[in-house]
């Protein structure tokens, strides 16, 4: 009897054991929707043409719905919201409000994205011109209903099972920018079971824009497709199912218009197909187990210029559901960095990955490194750099358990700043942007004084802004320099396209190096055509530089010189840079120390480039590379003069520029002036001497014909033309003439004489009495070819 | 010669000590000559100062006619205290030449108070040419017998003597002044040459008796009473042929009087403005930071294109209306152009403007301004009538004007919220619009209460310093915390903001009141204190 009831109580406590093991680990979930639709007259968010007007009506109620899963080990709200996007103050009071059940940092907080749902909740001045008026009793009355539907999925939490799968679509979303262009083809489905096998959550990710509510309910709050699916999917399941929807990398995605529907039968389709393509899924996935697990952390992001409006750092998560990794973006991802997020996942171990966008704070969208440059809207609202894709992909590494995570970026040696000829001299090697880099960190201090100086100040002083629009009649106590920055910032990058990668690499390390924004870097490069962007001329109004180059018989034994005096407003101090290009050419040019162009640069081909300024030609171009990135790219690669010209005359979009290119030849060495103006013309030497411009040509002023008559009358006086005679011409300063008529003047920064064969340069800067200081040489080394 | 005693029995004067006491004394003859020479001296001296203090100049003779300014004081040392703590002194500049005045009037210049009371006995003149740097203000007062006597003793207190020729000048260091005193009058002056020429003046270059006598008279009821002349090249003489001004100060507050009369050149040009306006009966506007109330006796209409042409003498301005009310100049507004113009004209004479607050919360920082229109009972219909209905096809967000019948409310949704929309609505004897329609709920509801104001006059305007700055700060602090306020984070702005605010609270209200009759313009300004301001400055 005594061993019987020894055995019953052995039975019993293992029977209790295996309960609580079970109970332990086996998974719990929940499952609950509160409406979260605020009263008729609260503002919309997502557009703003609605201007911040109100909501005039309610075309279908909008849902909080949360699913609460605990795997014995790590408990998880994971909420979904038919709003448009998740503020940050909406995300802090929800935190202040949650139950306990879970770490405050398991909360994921969704957003569906839906371009109908209520905004009233921004204290942040520039976006309510999208969100409206703010609203504080809005903003609390979803904190609590969010936080309702967490009570409530955690009350109802129960033994469950969960599963994962993917399913593809063609015809259900489109590429809005491209046409044709890349689509995300998966829809991902979560199953979550309770254990009776009954559906208590299906939680869908698909990427597409909710933005295809018609016209006629513009005013009106909707879930848009999205809630077409809730009711679809949950009519095809068992009661009490909560279908959820969870956004994709869709910054460039929108619905298609399946089975040619419009208005809301278009709507209303794409919602009924997806579900129909989710219940397919869910169909076939038997749910078991699941091991959860959640990354987080709160990351700094990259400097930005836009950071007056933009956060400094940003809330990052992860989920793990067993094999199926979660990404959440706080924003909205193009998808071409959700398919890349996806590779680099399923890469590291991962059977599946799901990007989820809008996730818990909204810092706008995420685009490619590659549409960087383009001007339309995902590109203009992108306004952390073009690195942000590696650095999502980097963060993002660093929180799954599976892989190793990505290095960040390596620490940064300094260049070594040396002395040449009482300048500034710089000798760089690496990649693009190992040399951007090491430059940046030697002249960190610089370039923040440069970005203040030439950028920051007439920005901030309006000298450089328009004096029409919003930028008129802005009352002067405002302070419009943060918009004023971000859109120049945002403009600037159309000078992107047809850079070289490694020149785009290059600004991209010189920005990490002088811990600056990408667009600041950018703009500094291209400050002087600021005054351009305002149409107000009054640095491109004169020539800013001379040019000459003699050839053949006329150089004698040299056969090739060139000469070049650079002339520029501000009296910056000048910099010599050497580069060994990845490209392949080692080259140097005599610049600025804030400049990655080259105005005046030789390459180890002896290929020689300088850039003068025509305005008679025409404005400089606001979109497509600049001449003189054009010219530092030339350096980069060019390996002799027809590979140089060819690429120089590719440039079809430049106006307003002479560029003198001169260097070794097939035959031999030869050079051509390429003058840029409505047409491009390519001029060559006119018995041995070539000059950066005609005298009494329609593209000079009367100080550029004054100057030029000068040089030819120098040039010509000699039949043998050698250096002296060239750095003779070049500090002319004929007592006859004033101003910018005169060769060498008070404007000018620096002074070469090329001598290409020999791969020499000497170069002069203004000494104290402001006449031309000494020539110094300088010979480039050869580079070891690629 | 006679050896006979002779006795003289002087006669007696009864009850006469002195001449008792000299007697039993025994210093008859001796003491009768001591006596004799202290009485001769008095006398002397009694006439000496009599003499000197005779009254042998009337003011009017010290003062240049033709002075720019002139002001009146009467029984200045007696008000000097409680000008100088007057609280309203607290709202000068700091710094500034105004805001030292309150102590130079409590200094005695190291003399005691009897001595100048004395010595600035009666009323004061104070008048110059140059209003704007004072540097040749002359001052004139008739000094008191003693006063006057007390000044022949100057060389005790370190006046130093001033030949000049002739004319007796003193220079009293401490206060940097000249002066010379004629009779019993005092002239003095920072300016040497200012009173020289007071001293020198023939009479027929002296303000005329009965100017300054009139002017004393008028000057009767305030502290300080002046009065200006002003060239045609002086800003305010382009304007103003003359204007008198009254201040008085009080425990609580300041008020200030003028009184001038426009130039021809003026009047014709504010004849669009001013050629029917007399004082009328305002009516008080709804509460608000700053509530304006006018009634130029013509509809709004005439008021703002009289008001165009005043401001824009070429006349562009008002061209430039005029073609916007045709609807010429831009196509999509012609409709609510046309509306507006109807509705001008029909409204007035009277009109009240409130300036409520802000609305920080709104898409854009939304100030909430509220207007009443006197309208004619008999079109109060015809005003509504003139906003077009809806198009069938329009959205209910449409910029179209919305009814609210059961509110007898008009509402034009434009941008932004409530408090960005404008509602308009007609009650008993106006129109009200708002710039709010949140605004318009709460004070229709509460039912339109504009009682007529005390005074009549043709422009009323109320400022409460209080809650304006308070507005004012609050928007600012919204700009700073969004970046976008010029020189000024969110936390030096309320650095500098919190000293501004200070000031502005110490001031309960500000009232301005404006009448025109005939070409004359008077002006009233009244300031009062807050209680808890007012009790400090009379420390």
């Amino acid at each position: 009897m005594r061993e019987y009831r020894q055995s019953a109580t052995l039975f019993c406590a293992a029977v209790l054991g295996l309960l609580i093991a079970a109970a332990a680990h086996g998974l719990e979930a929940g499952a609950a929707k509160v409406d979260i639709t605020p009263p008729v007259g609260t503002p919309l968010n997502g557009y703003g043409d609605r201007i911040g007007r109100d909501s005039v009506g309610v075309h279908d109620p909008l849902w909080a719905r949360c699913v609460y899963l605990n795997d014995g080990t790590t408990a998880v709200f994971l909420v979904t919201t038919d709003l448009c996007y998740i503020p940050r103050a909406l995300r802090r009071r929800v935190l202040e409000l949650a139950p306990e059940t879970a770490p405050r940092e398991h909360i994921i907080l969704t957003a569906t994205h839906t371009h109908n749902g209520p905004g009233a909740m921004e204290d942040r001045l520039l976006y309510r011109f999208v969100s409206g008026r703010y609203v504080p009793e809005v903003l609390e009355a979803t904190a609590r209903a969010i936080v309702q539907a967490m009570n409530e999925a955690y009350n109802a939490r129960r033994r469950a099972g969960i599963a994962y799968g993917t399913a593809k679509q063609t015809a259900l979303s489109e590429n809005r920018r491209i046409p044709k262009g890349p689509i995300d083809e998966q829809v991902g489905v979560i199953r979550v079971d309770d254990s009776d096998g009954n559906p208590l959550a299906i939680i869908a990710n698909f990427a597409a824009h909710p933005t295809i509510v018609p016209e006629t309910d513009h005013y009106s709050f909707s879930c848009d497709y999205p809630g077409y699916f809730y009711t679809e999917l949950e009519s095809l399941t068992s009661p009490g199912c909560v279908a959820m929807f969870m956004n994709g990398a869709e910054g460039d995605q929108r619905p298609a218009s399946p089975e040619g529907r419009a208005g809301w039968d278009r709507v209303e389709a794409v919602g009924r197909l997806l579900a129909a393509r989710v219940k397919e899924v869910v169909n076939g996935l038997i749910c078991g187990e699941g091991a959860l697990h959640v990354g987080y952390t709160v990351a700094t992001l990259p400097p930005t210029l836009a950071d007056a409006v933009q956060p400094g750092d940003v809330f990052l998560q992860t989920l793990e559901i067993n094999d199926l990794l979660l990404t959440f973006f706080p924003g909205e991802p193009c998808v071409e960095i959700g398919l890349e997020m996806r590779r680099r996942a399923l890469a590291r171990g991962y059977k599946a990955q799901f990007t989820v966008g809008l996730a818990n704070d909204y810092v706008n969208y995420f685009v490619p490194r590659k549409t960087y440059h383009r001007f339309d809207y995902e590109c203009g609202m992108n306004f952390y750099g073009p690195g942000i894709e590696d650095w999502f992909y980097r963060e993002f590494s660093k929180l799954m358990t599976r892989g190793e995570p990505e290095p960040d970026q390596p620490p940064i040696e300094a260049a070594e700043l040396r002395d040449f000829a009482g300048v500034r001299h710089i000798v760089l090697e690496g990649t693009g942007f190992e040399m951007g880099a090491r430059r940046g960190a030697a002249l960190k201090a610089s370039y923040a004084e440069d970005f203040r100086r030439r950028v920051l100040a007439p920005v901030a002083s309006r000298a450089v802004l328009p004096d029409t629009s919003f930028w008129g009649w802005a009352p002067p106590f405002l302070d419009v320099t943060p918009i004023a920055l971000t859109v120049l910032g945002v403009r600037a990058r159309t000078l992107l396209a047809g850079l070289s990668e490694e020149t785009f690499a290059e600004i991209e390390g010189t920005a990490h190096g002088a811990a600056l924004p990408f667009d600041a870097v950018w703009l500094l490069q291209h400050a002087h055509y600021l005054d351009g962007w305002r149409k107000q001329d009054a640095f491109f109004a004169t020539p800013f530089c001379t040019m000459f180059a003699a050839t053949g018989d006329r150089a004698g034994a040299d056969d090739l010189l060139i000469g070049r005096n650079l002339d520029w407003p501000d009296n910056e101090p000048p910099m010599i840079i050497e580069m060994q290009s990845a490209q392949g050419r080692r080259f140097v040019s005599v610049g600025f120390s804030w400049s990655a162009g080259a105005y005046t640069g030789m390459n180890d081909a002896g290929i020689v480039v300088a850039v003068e300024r025509m305005p008679l030609l025409g404005d400089p171009p606001y979109e497509g590379v600049s001449v003189e990135m054009l010219a530092r790219d030339v350096l980069a690669a060019a390996t002799d003069f027809e590979s140089a010209l060819e690429r120089l005359r590719d440039a079809k979009h430049i106006r307003g520029f002479h560029v003198l290119i001169a260097g070794p030849a097939t035959s031999a060495p030869a050079a051509a002036i390429i003058e840029y103006g409505s047409e491009m013309h390519v001029r060559g030497p006119e018995d041995g001497l070539l000059l950066g411009a005609l005298p009494q040509s329609v593209t000079l002023d009367d100080d550029g014909n004054a100057r030029y008559a000068r040089v030819r009358e120098l040039l010509e006086a000699e039949r043998i033309i050698d250096r002296a005679e060239i750095e003779a011409a070049l500090g002319d300063a004929a007592v006859t003439q004033t101003g910018r008529a005169r060769i060498w003047n008070e404007t000018t920064r620096h002074s070469v004489v090329f001598e290409p064969l020999q791969r020499r340069l000497h170069v002069a800067f203004p000494g104290p009495d402001g006449r031309p200081g000494n020539y110094t040489t300088l010979t480039l080394r050869r580079s070891e070819q690629p | 010669m006679s050896d006979v005693e002779r006795i003289y029995v002087p006669p007696t004067r009864p009850g006469s000590f002195r001449f008792r006491r000299f007697r039993r004394g025994g210093f008859r003859r001796k003491g009768g000559c001591f006596g004799s020479l202290l009485l001769g001296t008095l006398a002397v001296l009694l006439v000496w100062a009599l003499w000197a203090t005779r009254d042998s100049y009337s003011m009017h003779e010290l003062i240049p006619d033709g002075q720019h300014y002139q002001v009146f004081v009467g029984g200045l040392l007696n008000k000097r205290e409680s000008i100088a703590a007057s609280p309203a002194w607290a709202l000068a500049p700091r710094g500034s030449a105004i805001a030292e005045l309150p102590e130079l009037l409590r200094r005695n210049f190291g003399m005691p108070d009897w001595l100048l009371n004395n010595l600035v006995y009666d009323g004061c003149h104070v008048s110059g040419h140059d209003a704007a740097r004072f540097d040749d203000v002359l001052f004139v007062t008739r000094m008191s017998r003693v006063g006057c006597l007390a000044e022949k003793f100057h060389r005790f207190v370190g006046v130093a003597g001033d030949f000049t020729g002739g004319l007796r000048l003193r220079f009293f260091a401490p206060a940097n002044l000249y002066y010379a005193v004629r009779g019993r009058v005092l002239v003095a002056s920072p300016s040497r040459n200012a009173v020289i020429r007071a001293v020198t003046l023939r009479r027929e270059d002296a303000l005329p008796q009965d100017v300054l006598a009139k002017g004393l008279e008028e000057a009767g009821g305030a502290d300080v009473y002046g009065r200006f002349a002003f060239e045609e090249t002086e800003a305010a003489g382009e304007v103003f042929a003359d204007a008198r001004v009254m201040l008085r100060f009080e425990e609580t507050g300041m008020s200030a009087m003028l009184h001038g009369a426009l130039r021809p050149p003026w009047r014709e040009r504010l004849a669009g403005v001013l050629d029917k306006a007399e004082p009328a009966a305002l009516r008080t506007p709804l509460g608000g930071s700053i509530e304006i109330s006018g009634n130029f006796g013509i509809p709004i209409g005439e008021l703002i294109r009289g008001g165009l042409r005043a401001a824009d003498t070429t006349g562009r301005a008002e061209e430039i209306w005029s073609a916007w009310l045709a609807g010429e100049m831009n196509e999509d507004t012609r409709a609510i152009a046309q509306i507006l113009g109807g509705a001008l004209m029909m409204t007035g004479p009277g009109w009240r403007l409130s300036w409520r607050g802000m609305d920080l919360n709104e898409m854009l920082p939304a100030p909430e301004l509220v207007a009443t229109f006197d309208l004619p009972p008999e079109i109060d219909d015809e005003v509504l009538a003139l906003l077009p209905e809806p198009p069938p096809d329009a959205r209910p967000w449409a910029p179209y004007p919305r009814r609210d019948p059961d509110r007898d409310l008009v509402v034009i949704p434009l941008i932004g919220g409530p408090s960005l929309t404008p509602a308009l609505s007609v009650y008993p004897g106006g129109l009200f619009i708002s710039s709010s329609r949140t605004v318009a709920d709460a004070l229709l509801a509460s039912g339109v209460t504009e009682p007529e104001l005390a005074e009549r006059a043709n422009l009323f305007i109320r400022v409460r310093p209080r809650p304006l700055a308070r507005s004012i700060v609050d928007t600012g602090q919204l700009l700073a915390r969004n970046r976008l306020l010029r020189d000024f984070t969110e936390e030096t702005f309320a650095e500098w903001s919190a000293a501004w605010l200070d000031k502005a609270s110490r001031v309960d209200e500000a009232i301005l009141q404006a009448a025109h009759d005939d070409g004359n313009v008077s002006i009233m300004v009244r300031i009062r204190m807050a209680v808890s301001s007012a009790q400090p400055a009379t420390e």
